[in-house]
């Protein structure tokens, strides 16, 4: 079954220019995300996976700037799209997000009814009855309990999942193509977090919308992704099936952080050795080369290529000599 | 020998105020960047160091009087012309600098100890005497600034000690209910409670932990009030309140001087554009303060 | 085995608007020994944090004893340096936790001047460093401010604080929850590394159970500001009894999800600890939920096996 591609970032390079020097935040990153997936990208602070989301929506601020890359999505490079196309026709329609904090992202002044209402009639040319029917169906959809009353109510009264819901609610209504959760679980207790995920998992089945999910945590992931992409200081490690990165680990950073991870598989935290780098300075050839066990002189000067371990699975790593080059685009299907 | 051993304590002191260093250097980096920084700076220098070296620059003496040249217009002999009196104007601005800048320094030397010392007060410990020094703070910020001074003065006695003690009455407020506020978030940081757990004295906490916190704050609000004192201070000296004749106040030059407006008008003019100038300096220089302090602390942060 | 600490229904109210309270800490008797590694794992509201402030008398208790080493400790307004010094904590945060103005050196020696255990800058020094290298820190940033530093080594330099007076027990609030996953790893190694080399006691705070089985010997699950069970960590993880512990067990993410066993999605939000639930704090969320009693009577303790304690109706 070949699967469509939605989006396609293809070798973005992102800088910030500040006062200590310019941070190389994005080293050319690759991801594909195809139609109907639940892709994970994941990484420690600095890996710049936030970054990547902010620039599919171009909201890289100053000092920030996009130097070079494609984002292409359902054919059309985003980069070069013009401020108001993005504005009108991308962000908030096609492709939405959700953050960490989503109290803070709601109009504190306004209930939480009528903010979702609000996109409903300004994006969908729905009248306010209508807007408001459609509301009430959304917050139930989201499993909100009471959803007059909630709709009724403002921001601040709302729990951290609640909040959430409503977010996820108010980004559904505008029946995206491509849902960024960057961090939406991370504020959240446990036991609400489950619930959290375990609707978007719904969602996306029912409403046939694509999820990048972004997170420190691997084992967030490891329960909800379909593919997941490892991150390291810039750079795009490793890509893969959830099952794949996880058992069958490949690129030296993945290795360790899934040993690092307090799992019931295991008794003994293993560290990495050495720490995040500058990335005002960052280390030549493979930016992970001062902390690998496995380091060659060859890491050191040359910046890894592509390689294929397995079907689907991608890594960066130069220990990987039998492989062949190509990206995803050498695979079969 | 001397002189390794000098180099040894050299190196070692950099390499101990490394992190002091930097930040004076970024410091210096943002008043380079802003040119009305440094204008206000400039002013400012020059004030104090007129102020400092009166008595050598000044051409002639402030207080005695020339009845035979009275009201003589701007010359080569006298630059800004003479007043009433026949004394040089510009002399008399120039000493006049000595004394504005004593009066800013005297009120704020008494103004920010005390503010400090009540609002740290306030604001850690709470409860009664936080209601105390609350409320006499709010007494005093009842009354417009210039008239509470002015009544303050009436009440002590025209004379310029008595200014600077009805001008810091006036203002203490102020700083009490600044450092409070700053106190009162300070407290519940994280280090604070560290502190306690580590077992050190409330004294030591207010002093050592909440205090540097507070006085940048503070220091801002300082200079941006040094404008401020200077404009009341003439003010009470123009109604006759503050400095007495023959001093060279300026506020009292240009009560003085007044009624020669409109045909000598260079006497009270020239002390008109003196406090123009200072006030100048002083906002420029306190904006500059405030715009590095804000953005400095932020990126320190990261 | 010495009894270190033990608390005796202790409750921590505190006011909120008028008349109502946050019953952050709602009856709850613990006893720590010697040498344990203590375990407090809960979610947000479950008065795991205040607790553990209230084993250091950081807060005063509503109501309840606090025993230290068979002292009754309760009443005291301030506790006396030498016991003050014996109770340290590291705190969650490390970028709030130390002072943005003062030098590392300062942070680290401010309990050794307090206590008086240096008599000059020199030996403060000298005493500082010791620590610094023991929790991996090189003397070079004895000047430093902690903006300079990384999440990890701020950490580490909050450790080093707390550890440079000798204490008898340590509280970890969440210690490593601000990091990241391979620093988190180095800090445990270290605290683990630590209390061997220190023999010191630990109360270890922390939400994430796969965390607290590395870590600690024993362990009390916590829900609304009472304990729902606790017991031996390794028993517990057997063999959950509460349904509280089973159902996070159920909805913790996993690296290695076993995609056999049911998951046990809890209903609803975690109620306020403003209006906790009468009787059994979980029977709103509960999918064992017996009944009436639930919901009217608070259940009284059980030890189910050697030494594993549980509250709850279904081992009446």
């Amino acid at each position: 079954m070949v699967k469509d591609l939605l989006l396609e970032i293809k070798d973005l390079w992102v800088n910030f220019y500040t006062y200590r020097g310019v941070v190389k935040a994005l080293n050319g990153v690759n991801l594909k995300i195809y139609k109907g997936e639940f892709f994970g990208l994941v990484g420690e602070t600095g890996c710049g996976k936030s970054v990547t989301a902010s620039a599919v929506l171009n909201l890289v601020q100053n000092p920030g700037k996009i130097e070079e890359g494609e984002i292409i999505f359902k054919g059309k490079d985003l980069l070069k799209m013009s401020k108001e196309e993005i504005r009108d026709k991308i962000r908030g329609k096609e492709i939405t997000m959700i953050m960490q904090y989503p109290v803070s992202a709601l109009n504190p002044v306004i209930n939480n009814g009528n903010q979702i209402a609000e996109s409903l009639i300004a994006n969908k040319n729905m009248s306010e009855n209508e807007a408001k029917k459609r509301v009430i169906e959304l917050l139930r959809e989201v499993n909100i309990p009471e959803p007059e009353k909630i709709a009724r109510q403002y921001p601040h009264q709302l729990s951290g999942g609640m909040a959430q819901r409503v977010m996820i609610a108010m980004m559904l209504s505008a029946q995206p193509s491509l849902l960024i959760a960057d961090e939406p679980t991370t504020a959240l207790d446990v036991s609400i977090q489950a619930q959290v995920l375990s609707l978007l998992k719904d969602l996306i089945s029912k409403h046939k919308a694509t999820v990048l999910l972004i997170t420190h945590d691997l084992s967030v992931v490891a329960e909800t992704c379909d593919r997941v992409g490892v991150m390291y200081a810039g750079d795009m490690v490793e890509v893969g099936e959830v099952d794949q990165i996880i058992n069958n680990p490949q690129h030296p950073y993945t290795k360790g952080l899934i040993n690092a991870i307090p799992s019931d598989r295991r008794k003994e935290l293993v560290e990495i050795r050495g720490s995040v780098p500058d990335l005002v300075n960052p280390p030549s050839g493979c930016r992970f080369h001062p902390r690998c066990d496995y380091v060659r002189d060859l890491c050191k000067s040359e910046k890894p290529k592509v390689l294929q371990v397995e079907k689907d699975h991608m890594v960066a790593c130069f220990l990987f000599e039998g492989g062949y080059e190509g990206g995803e685009s050498g695979r079969t299907d | 020998m001397v002189r390794e051993n000098l180099q040894n304590w050299i190196t070692s002191w950099n390499k101990k105020h490394s992190s002091e260093i930097s930040d004076f250097k970024e410091a210096v980096y943002l008043i380079r960047k802003s040119p009305l920084t440094i204008v206000g700076l400039s002013i400012i220098l020059m004030l104090i160091i007129v102020a400092i070296f009166a008595p050598y620059i000044a051409p002639y003496d402030p207080i005695t009087m020339h009845l035979d040249n009275r009201l003589a217009p701007p010359s080569k002999a006298h630059l800004l012309g003479t007043d009433e009196l026949g004394r040089d104007i510009l002399s008399r601005i120039i000493y006049g600098a000595g004394i504005a800048l004593k009066i800013m320094i005297i009120v704020l030397a008494i103004d920010l100890p005390l503010g400090i010392l009540l609002g740290l007060i306030a604001g850690y410990f709470g409860g009664w005497i936080d209601e105390i020094i609350m409320r006499l703070s709010d007494i005093f910020m009842a009354f417009p600034r210039l008239i509470l001074a002015m009544a303050i003065g009436t009440a002590l006695g025209p004379n310029l000690r008595n200014t600077m003690i009805a001008i810091a009455l006036t203002m203490w407020p102020v700083y009490a209910r600044l450092a409070r506020g700053e106190t009162l978030s300070i407290k519940e940081r994280t280090f604070i409670e560290a502190e306690k757990a580590l077992g050190t004295s409330n004294l030591k906490i207010l002093v050592f932990n909440i205090l540097p916190l507070c006085l940048s704050t503070l220091i801002v609000r300082a200079t941006l009030d040094m404008g401020n004192i200077i404009r009341i201070a003439a003010g009470m000296s123009f109604l006759g309140l503050g400095a007495q004749p023959p001093t060279p106040d300026w506020g009292l030059m240009i009560s003085t001087g007044r009624k020669f407006l409109i045909s000598q008008w260079w006497v009270p003019t020239f002390p008109g554009f003196a406090i123009l100038l200072a006030i100048f300096g002083f906002n420029l220089l306190g904006d500059g303060i405030r715009d590095i302090s804000d953005p400095h602390l932020r990126r320190g942060r990261q | 085995m010495e009894e270190l600490i033990k608390l005796r229904e202790i409750k921590k109210y505190f006011p909120w608007k008028r008349h109502q309270y946050v019953k952050a800490v709602d009856g709850v008797s613990l006893q720590i020994n010697k040498r344990d590694i203590f375990g407090l794992v809960g979610e947000s509201g479950s008065g795991k944090t205040t607790l553990g402030r209230i084993m250091l008398h950081l807060i005063d208790s509503t109501s309840g004893d606090i025993f230290y080493k068979g002292e009754d400790i309760t009443k005291i307004k301030r506790l006396e340096k030498s016991l003050r010094r014996n109770m340290q904590i590291v705190f969650q945060d490390p970028y709030s936790s130390l002072h943005p103005r003062k030098k590392i050196k300062d942070i680290v020696g401010s309990g050794l001047r307090t206590h008086h255990l240096v008599k000059n800058e020199g030996e403060l020094i000298t005493k500082v460093e010791e620590f610094l290298n023991l929790v991996g820190m090189g003397e070079e940033h004895l000047y430093r401010y902690p903006h300079e530093l990384s999440g990890g080594q701020r950490q580490r330099v909050a450790i080093a604080r707390a550890f440079i007076l000798n204490p008898e027990f340590v509280v970890l609030d969440e210690p490593t929850s601000s990091l990241d996953v391979s620093v988190q790893a180095e800090i445990l190694n270290l605290l683990k590394r630590l209390r061997e080399e220190l023999n010191l006691t630990y109360i270890f705070i922390t939400h994430n159970l796969y965390l607290a089985r590395i870590i600690t010997e024993k362990i009390a699950i916590m829900y609304l500001g009472k304990i729902a069970e606790y017991g031996e960590t390794e028993n517990i993880f057997e063999n959950p009894l509460h349904p509280y512990t089973k159902a996070l067990f159920s909805v913790v993410p996993k690296l290695y999800p076993k995609k056999i066993i049911k998951r046990i999605i809890l209903k609803g939000e975690i109620p306020s600890p403003i209006n906790p639930p009468l009787g059994c704090r979980f029977h709103t969320r509960c999918s064992e939920k017996i009944g009436e009693i639930c919901e009217k009577v608070f259940p009284s303790l059980k030890e189910i096996e050697d030494k594993h304690f549980v509250y709850c109706h279904l081992y009446d």
